[in-house]
């Protein structure tokens, strides 16, 4: 059965690419701020400036480490319907994240949230049919920042069912999160084997690691949990202004990464996550949905595909601060990531570069990704579908049609896209009737409806008080810090 | 029979069947009732109604999806349906209707080029001493309910599930 896909670089380009990265990665090698990564990495053979904190690595070792990498990650979920199995050739979706701003519903003001947004909106994401992954959606103002992270986690683990991504920080934290997540599979054993989590490790540019990303990265891996390795170097500002410098140099980094990744812990599952986009001179902002970002998804995706390793880009991600025509324009961006093989198509529910988030945004992008989901399954052309007996047997005629068929019966449901719920396709006079409702209206609706209806699947009260035992020790630890 | 083909209307009404159901759950019921038939006429028992509707397409426009959903969803509500097909000719319409005593006539009219027929069968309803006893129930793409006002039928519906709210409207059954 054909799928669609789409290409942008002849196979030869590919390998120009490839062959460019490595040479970064042993021209110019990686910052990396920490002891334990260096040794690790001279002892691997690369060659080490400790002085500077500077290791370069040797080709042979990354395309080694490549090799390790499994070609299919499995994400969890509490709930079994919402597992992500990425590289089997399905796309899955997920919600946006790290936004500080929200839009509320009810007013429309852009607002800064508290922790009870934030559920909100892990619940709406909870309640979606083809979001497969819940996320650190907006930031909560009303709690600590030094444990916001805790808290965010708290909030996802008690209601959402589904696979949560997590941002890796400081080792505490990522100790923190693990004995989270374990208290809710019911042990770190279970949680290695069936992880409810995964890590967002983002990589500083150009090739700069944070001692956290390094020290953190350690603490995950040993706990097998898959790592989300994430460049989003922007042509023209962190990165050359070259789009196809640009995808180099970040691919260049997600590959410096994988190898300390798979040094640490042969086998652990990564996620080549590409963010390489451009940096908008004019506005002087980074756009996440420009023709550039479009180009560079495509080419992102065949690397991934040349490393037969898990895909995961950005999409949704408007620019248009609000939800408008820009911002539904935009969102095209979620097809051309569909066609370039993107296994895990990040970002559901963002607006103004990630930076603000609309509840109402993320039912509109589950619908798309409903209807993306039909796209991806392509078409299939056989004897049966081709159904050359039916057409035969209605014949031409007035009054004839295909409706009444057994093959209409038996086809119908998995070769049309009806599980749709905001789309307006009704007759004028009926929607007339029931207010001429626009999709935002639509949508704001079905929200309304989720936060009144929607139940998350319950936590045990023992593991609810684990999880708030685990922020309570952060907070203290936090405190203790603040005083020394 | 009743029973199930009324399930089937309703499954279709709430969204959780779709048209190839209701076209399925029709077929059988028609099959059925061929079977049934010699035995209700034997039993000289007539199905129970909740009315008499003569249903069609007017002439020049051969459309019969549209009317064949109608159809079915009416059967499914319990009306006695004579469908009279596409393309009908006036006389056809008014004859079928003294035939048949029905309490509607239905028409169909998809194209702004063959609305004008539905105006010209209720003439002929006049004219032949039947509009008292007839309801005319007019629905299709092309037709609108200014439209029903200006040949003076009696109901108008967008869809086909409206239209057979309407027929009840129409019997008084609801």
């Amino acid at each position: 059965m054909g799928e669609p896909s789409i290409n942008v670089l002849t196979d030869a380009e590919i390998e120009l690419i490839h062959r460019s990265s490595l040479d970064i990665l042993e021209q110019v090698g990686a910052y990396l701020p920490f002891r334990e990564t260096l040794d690790m990495l001279a002892s691997a053979g690369a060659d080490v400036d400790y002085g500077k904190n500077i290791a370069t690595f040797p080709s042979d070792l990354v395309e080694e480490c490549l090799r390790k990498a499994p070609s299919e990650v499995k994400l969890f979920a509490r709930n079994p319907k919402f597992n992500a199995n990425l590289g089997s050739g399905k796309s899955y979706f997920a919600a946006g994240a790290g936004s500080t701003l929200l839009i509320d519903m009810e007013t429309g003001e852009c607002r800064e949230a508290n922790t009870r947004d934030l559920v909100e909106m892990i619940k709406i994401v909870d309640a979606l049919q083809h979001l497969h992954v819940n996320n650190e959606i907006v930031l909560p103002r009303d709690v600590p920042p030094e444990v916001s992270a805790q808290h965010m986690w708290a909030a996802l683990f008690k209601n959402t069912c589904k696979n949560c991504e997590l941002y890796l920080g400081e080792p505490d934290g990522v100790k923190d999160a693990i004995r989270m997540a374990s208290a809710v599979v019911g042990g770190e054993e279970k949680l290695a084997k069936e992880p409810i989590i995964h890590f967002v490790a983002c990589i500083g540019q150009p090739l700069t690691y944070e001692k956290s990303f390094l020290e953190g990265i350690v603490e995950a891996a040993k706990h097998k949990i898959p790592l989300f390795l994430d460049s989003g170097a922007a042509a023209g500002a962190t990165g050359p202004a070259t789009l196809a410098g640009t995808l180099a140099l970040a691919n260049a980094e997600i590959l410096s990464a994988i190898t300390i990744a798979q040094l640490v812990s042969p086998g652990v599952p990564v996620i080549y996550a590409n963010w390489a986009r451009a940096f908008d001179l004019k506005s002087e902002t980074t756009s996440f949905c420009g023709p550039e970002y479009a180009l560079m998804r495509i080419a992102a995706g065949q690397l991934a595909a040349q490393y037969n390793v898990p895909l995961a880009q950005g999409a949704f991600q408007a620019d248009s601060k609000i939800l408008d025509l820009q911002a539904a324009y935009e969102k095209y961006i979620g097809l051309i990531s569909l066609l370039a093989g993107t296994d895990l198509i990040v970002g559901s529910g963002m607006l103004d570069a990630a930076s603000v988030v609309d509840p109402l945004n993320f039912i509109i992008d589950d619908e798309i990704a409903a209807s993306y989901s039909r796209i991806k399954k392509g078409l299939e052309v056989n004897e049966e579908t081709l159904a050359l007996d039916v057409i035969k047997s209605v014949g031409p005629g007035p009054g004839h049609n295909f409706l009444g068929t057994e093959h209409t019966f038996k086809h119908f449901r998995k070769e049309t896209w009806l599980d749709y719920t905001i789309i307006e396709r009704r007759p004028r006079s009926i929607w007339t009737r029931d207010g001429s409702k626009d999709m935002k209206q639509r949508a704001l609706d079905k929200t309304r409806h989720i936060l009144k209806t929607h139940e998350p699947e319950p936590l045990a009260r023992e593991i609810q008080a684990e999880l708030h035992q685990i922020v309570k020790e952060a907070e203290a630890r936090a405190v203790k810090k603040a005083i020394q | 029979m009743v029973e199930g083909i009324t399930a089937v209307g309703d499954k279709y009404q709430t969204g959780e069947f779709f048209l190839p159901d209701l076209a399925m759950g029709a077929e059988a019921f028609k099959a059925g009732i061929k079977i049934l038939e010699p035995e209700l006429f034997k039993l000289r028992k007539e199905r129970e109604s909740v009315g008499v509707i003569v249903l069609g397409t007017v002439a020049g426009d051969i459309h019969s999806l549209g009317k064949d959903i109608v159809a079915t969803l009416l059967t499914a509500g319990g009306f006695e349906v004579h469908d009279v097909g596409v393309d009908v000719p006036i006389e056809e319409f008014t004859e079928s209707v003294r035939t048949f005593k029905s309490g509607i006539l239905g028409m169909s009219a998809l194209m702004s080029t063959t609305i004008g027929r539905q105006r010209d069968v209720t003439k002929a309803l006049k004219v032949e001493g039947l509009r008292g006893k007839v309801k005319v129930l007019i629905g299709g793409a092309a037709t609108s309910d200014l439209w029903r006002k200006e040949i003076e039928a009696d109901g108008w519906a967008a869809t086909a599930v409206e239209g057979v709210k309407k027929a009840k409207q129409l019997l008084g059954v609801e």
